[in-house]
């Protein structure tokens, strides 16, 4: 089941079945640091978007001095439920901020990726595929077109069928739901673009199939 | 009741009843009881033996990738003829750490783990594939091996960390144990080079001798090699270097034989390597596709002989089986098929060439464009050689080629998911 905005609204409203509401709360308190970033167009200011969402957050709230004093019995589970609460709305603003960037920079925005590291390799998720990033890479997807700009070397498994060009190929790719695909992509403009299923790696040349066992341990 | 167990469990219950039956009617003295017991004991040897899974030796192993990306290993006792589906009879390798970079000799199959610092032996019972034991191999990646005397087995390749040096391991496979291990003291990459590449290892009586070439990394995508084919000579067992042989006619000398085989033996112990620098392994196109030859007692490569594969193919080549009688097989790409490396391994686009090593004259097989771009694909038994084609239109087959009358014949299909047949090995010899 995949999290909407009417799925939201429905939790928010108390009308979710038991399953949605599941489904809602785990993707809510899900811990996953690799996960979903905000990824904001060129030009937008982070901060002052982050400012705006606490704004928001702090007009519902309701302020210190109108609250009672708290039952101390009843303190600690009055904060959890609070706590709980916070991050629910939270958890709506943000997404309801990502939908609202989703809309109006339709198309959708450009996702810049950067790895500066030299021997770590930085994972991400999004709802569509997993992205491996091997060291010094860097990497701007255009979610609209399918289109990656990117130089270093990348691992790439789409949870749909996808469809991407890479800039300096002329040529569309379907990129299999399930199948892992690693991507390598040189600076100079003579530097060819290999773009080879996980599972073909031992056609590859030895010397780039080290380069992978050092960068991805595959 | 035990005897009724013993009927119901086994195929030969009818002549073991019949046996008991005929045996009973003779109880009547003290010499009958006797020779009923002993019948019993026979009775119950036979059903105790009938009870084991039978452990059938299979003489050939196939390592298949289907078209979901799975890879299966089948072993069958003919390559002639029939059809087999890897979704249904083969052994699903998902669990293990093996893939077609393996060593099969006798039942078993041998691989460095992709993960792990461990080179393991395998076994396949009862449909499964399973760890028999492991050895160290840390900081190794292994390229090629060479069977020594018995169950002797020699490793080499580079060290994992930086492939800036050639390692070897010595290993007793029957028991998996070490016998030696260390660096071969082959000049690391100078200059500009930036890794070496081991592609060939052969064995002389109490020499060593290790082809290899170095890299230069250009990009994340992009590499070239040294232009010089080095042949290094090593005394064995000490492992001393004694010289290094250098030869700028063709460059990159063999490859991974755990993936492809690239030299041999002829029936005088001439030694025959051929050189891979087209861009699926030396990335040196420029230079020709060629066979270098060692003469037999020689310690040095013949500066007399180089077969230039390229001048009558018109392409590069990689991979070389010897049949016999100074005829080889070679397998060799058609750039005009495939566009670059992305597709130089989906693309059916590889030909067969008989090949006569003394007259350097080569003759094209009239068989299905192949695909794959390394593949360990052929099997020579007397004068047949077996040879495992993925044809984008005409199917997955095995196909029969007499080098002797020339003949070409389809044998066993590999149907249902499959997409390629990615090794065919001889599993048993018998």
């Amino acid at each position: 089941m995949k999290i909407s905005n009417t799925l939201i609204e429905k939790y928010h409203n108390q009308q979710c079945s038991a399953e949605e509401r599941g489904v809602v709360e785990q993707w809510l308190f899900s811990v996953d640091e690799e996960s979903e970033e905000l990824q904001l167009p060129a030009r937008e200011d982070k901060l002052l978007h982050k400012q705006m969402m606490w704004d928001d957050i702090k007009s519902i709230m309701i302020s210190p001095a109108a609250r009672q004093p708290p039952d101390k019995k009843r303190y600690s589970a009055l904060n959890w439920k609070n706590g709980i609460a916070a991050s629910l709305l939270a958890g709506l603003i943000l997404f309801g901020g990502y939908s609202y960037y989703s809309k109006r920079n339709n198309p959708l925005p450009l996702t810049y990726l950067t790895n500066s590291s030299t021997v770590k390799v930085k994972n991400v998720t999004y709802t569509t595929y997993n992205v491996s990033l091997g060291p010094m890479t860097k990497a701007t997807i255009n979610n609209l077109t399918g289109l990656i700009d990117f130089t270093g070397s990348l691992l790439i498994s789409p949870k749909e069928d996808l469809l991407i060009t890479f800039e300096g190929s002329n040529e569309q790719m379907m990129f299999k739901m399930g199948q892992t695909y690693v991507v390598l992509s040189g600076k100079t403009v003579n530097d060819r673009i290999i773009i080879v299923n996980e599972r073909n790696i031992n056609d590859l040349p030895p010397v780039i199939q080290q380069q992978l066992l050092q960068h991805f341990n595959i | 009741m035990i005897f009724l167990q013993l009927f119901n469990s086994n195929c030969c219950s009818t002549l073991i009843y019949k046996a008991l039956k005929s045996t009973t009617t003779m109880i009547k003295s003290a010499k009958t009881a006797v020779l009923f017991i002993n019948l019993l004991i026979l009775i119950l040897f036979l059903t105790s033996c009938s009870d084991q899974p039978r452990q059938v030796k299979n003489k050939y192993s196939l390592f298949i990738l289907a078209k979901n990306g799975k890879n299966y290993m089948l072993e069958t006792n003919s390559l002639a003829s029939g059809k087999l589906i890897p979704e249904a009879t083969g052994v699903s390798l998902e669990k293990v750490e093996l893939d077609r970079d393996i060593i099969v000799k006798e039942g078993f199959y041998y691989s460095k783990d992709w993960k792990k610092p461990l080179f393991t032996k395998y076994k396949i019972t009862n449909g499964v594939i399973e760890k028999v034991a492991s050895v160290a191999a840390a900081d190794f990646s292994l390229e090629n091996f060479y069977w020594l005397t018995g169950d002797t087995l020699l490793l080499v390749g580079n060290n994992d960390s930086d492939f800036k040096k050639i390692k070897y391991i010595l290993v007793k496979t029957e028991q998996m144990t070490i016998l030696d291990s260390g660096d071969l003291n082959i000049p690391k990459p100078p200059g500009k080079y930036t890794s070496i590449a081991n592609g060939i290892v052969e064995m002389r009586k109490d020499r060593l001798f290790i082809g290899y070439t170095y890299h230069q990394q250009l990009s994340s995508s992009n590499y070239t090699t040294s232009d010089t084919t080095y042949m290094a000579e090593f005394s064995y067992p000490e492992m001393h270097l004694l010289h290094i042989d250098k030869d700028t006619r063709s460059t990159y000398p063999g490859g991974l034989n755990t993936v492809q085989n690239y030299s041999f033996n002829d029936e005088q112990y001439n030694f025959y390597f051929m050189t891979c620098p087209g861009i699926a392994l030396g990335n040196r196109p420029d230079r020709p596709t060629g066979i270098y030859r060692i003469k037999a007692g020689d310690m040095a490569i013949d500066k007399e002989y180089f077969f230039n594969l390229s001048a009558p193919i018109k392409n590069h080549s990689y991979g070389m089986w010897y049949l016999g009688g100074g005829k080889a097989l070679v397998r060799s790409e058609r750039k005009d098929l495939y566009k670059g490396l992305n597709d130089h391994y989906s693309t059916a686009h590889f030909e067969f060439y008989l090949i006569d090593l003394k007259g350097k004259v080569v003759q094209k097989l009239n068989l299905p464009l192949d695909k794959g771009t390394r593949r360990a694909c052929v099997i020579v038994e007397g004068n047949t050689a077996y040879i495992a084609i993925n044809s984008s239109t005409a199917g997955n087959f095995i196909w029969l080629y007499n080098y002797k009358t020339g003949s070409l014949k389809k044998g066993l299909e590999l149907g249902g998911s499959t997409d390629f047949i990615m090794r065919i090995d001889q599993l048993n010899h018998f």
